[in-house]
């Protein structure tokens, strides 16, 4: 059976079933909205990096008992979602605050320096703005932005009503918007 | 938040869209190499080396647990109705009740005064009919209506025979006398004992089947006739009504009709 034309659901029964190759595939479909969901949602890169191990260490040993019943990404994202609400429970307890870190704006790499701070700019403007939201709009936006789930998917996720999910993201835009005018 | 109000689907898409296009453009981070080895590498080890604790457990407690729990349902069940209520535990077949002894109580006494009864003796001024007394066994059998309470007051029913000929009333008179001699009840109100009881139960009702025989159809109408012809009305009529009832087919009235007037 051809890999490149099955879809996620189909790639974790496949690898259930002992298929590494479909592991594979899988990973490189999503490792890079997890990651940047992992890194939004923490604000700090060797936090975002070990959370972002641990949740497919989870998804790995949870292969047998993975059940098609549900999108794949919704079935990650709130994997994703629940450790990540851990590892914030565990830093209140210990009082460890969590700031994004400078190597992650060092990172982007520009050719020219006024160029990068001035995009680079609007870019931490945002992300600054966006880290002012309230936890639960803030997931349902990065959930929207970096994971790319429509409403249903996040309403799964997150756990409530799809009406919830959109009052949420306009909460969220509306702020943003006022906050940062026209982008 | 009031600009919530000010934002439309449509608005609300469109600004995504912009966000969306900044993070694309200026968010490509990707996990280091060294992460996706470490990764695919667990990934790989999880195929060739399964976790026991991750693997479903199928144990034999897990498989029989249902039945068990109704085997021992069923065994309480059956414990508790045949040791807790040994009770209601159904009766075995062929097995009977213990006789019920029934005391017998006497209501007012049925006396029947014939005053111009030809019947009447000179020594006995009540005549207690034969087929009347009632035997130990009788006075069990019968309602209370028939028994007497009064230990000194004998119980005497009501004459059916009120038209019998002098030659019946001797015969009655002397099985009356038998009766006594043999110490057959005329029921007392005192209690009677089963012992008793049971000795008389046996002599007398052979004898009794035949005291309560009824005369034949021709004799009983003489009889009847003659209660019309010397005026005793009453006492014809009510004979006459236990004629229908011994003999329901027989056509009396046809018969009694022209001695009625």
């Amino acid at each position: 059976m051809d890999k490149a034309v099955l879809n996620d659901e189909q790639l974790m029964l496949e690898y259930a079933n002992g298929s590494a190759l479909a592991f594979e595939q899988l990973y490189q479909r999503h490792k890079g909205g997890l990651y940047r969901y992992c890194l939004r949602q923490l604000r700090h890169k060797s936090k975002a990096e070990e959370c972002f191990q641990e949740i497919w260490l989870k998804l790995i040993n949870s292969r047998v008992n993975y059940k098609p019943t549900a999108l794949f990404t919704t079935y990650l994202y709130r994997i994703a979602q629940n450790h990540i609400i851990d590892m914030a429970r565990k830093d209140n307890r210990s009082g460890t605050e969590v700031e994004m870190e400078p190597e992650t704006i060092e990172s982007q790499g520009f050719a020219e320096p006024l160029e990068a701070l001035t995009r680079e700019g609007q870019h931490t403007r945002l992300r600054t703005t966006m880290a002012k939201l309230p936890i639960e709009q803030k997931t349902v936006l990065l959930l929207k932005l970096d994971a790319g789930l429509s409403l249903e998917e996040i309403a799964t996720v997150v756990d409530c009503g799809k009406e919830t999910v959109k009052s949420r993201l306009r909460y969220a835009v509306s702020f943003l918007k006022q906050q940062l005018g026209e982008l | 938040m009031t600009d919530k109000s000010r934002l439309s689907d449509e608005q609300l898409d469109e600004y995504l869209n912009q966000i969306d296009a900044v993070c694309n453009e200026f968010d490509q981070n990707e996990p280091d190499i060294a992460i996706d080895r470490q990764i695919i590498a667990a990934a790989h080890r999880e195929l060739e080396n399964p976790n026991p604790k991750a693997m479903p457990v199928y144990s034999w407690w897990r498989r029989l647990s249902l039945p068990l729990y109704a085997a021992a349902t069923v065994s309480f069940t059956a414990f508790a109705v045949h040791w807790l209520w040994p009770g209601s535990a159904p009766t075995p077949e062929k097995v009977y009740m213990s006789p019920v002894e029934i005391e017998v109580r006497e209501p007012a006494p049925q006396v029947v005064e014939q005053k111009h009864n030809k019947r009447s003796l000179p020594e006995q001024k009540e005549l207690v009919m034969p087929e009347q007394v009632l035997t130990k066994s009788e006075a069990v059998l019968l309602p209370k209506a028939k028994t007497s309470n009064d230990a000194d007051e004998e119980v005497v029913l009501e004459d059916s025979f009120a038209s019998a000929s002098e030659q019946d009333l001797d015969e009655e008179k002397a099985l009356v006398e038998s009766i006594e001699e043999k110490n057959l009840i005329v029921v007392t109100g005192s209690r009677i004992k089963r012992e008793e009881l049971s000795e008389a139960m046996t002599a007398e009702d052979e004898k009794r089947g035949e005291k309560l025989s009824f005369p034949s159809e021709q004799q009983w109408i003489q009889q009847i006739i003659a209660l019309y012809q010397s005026g005793k009305i009453e006492e014809a009529k009510k004979e006459q009504v236990k004629f229908k009832q011994v003999y329901p087919d027989y056509p009396i009235d046809e018969l009694i009709e022209p001695f009625k007037s």
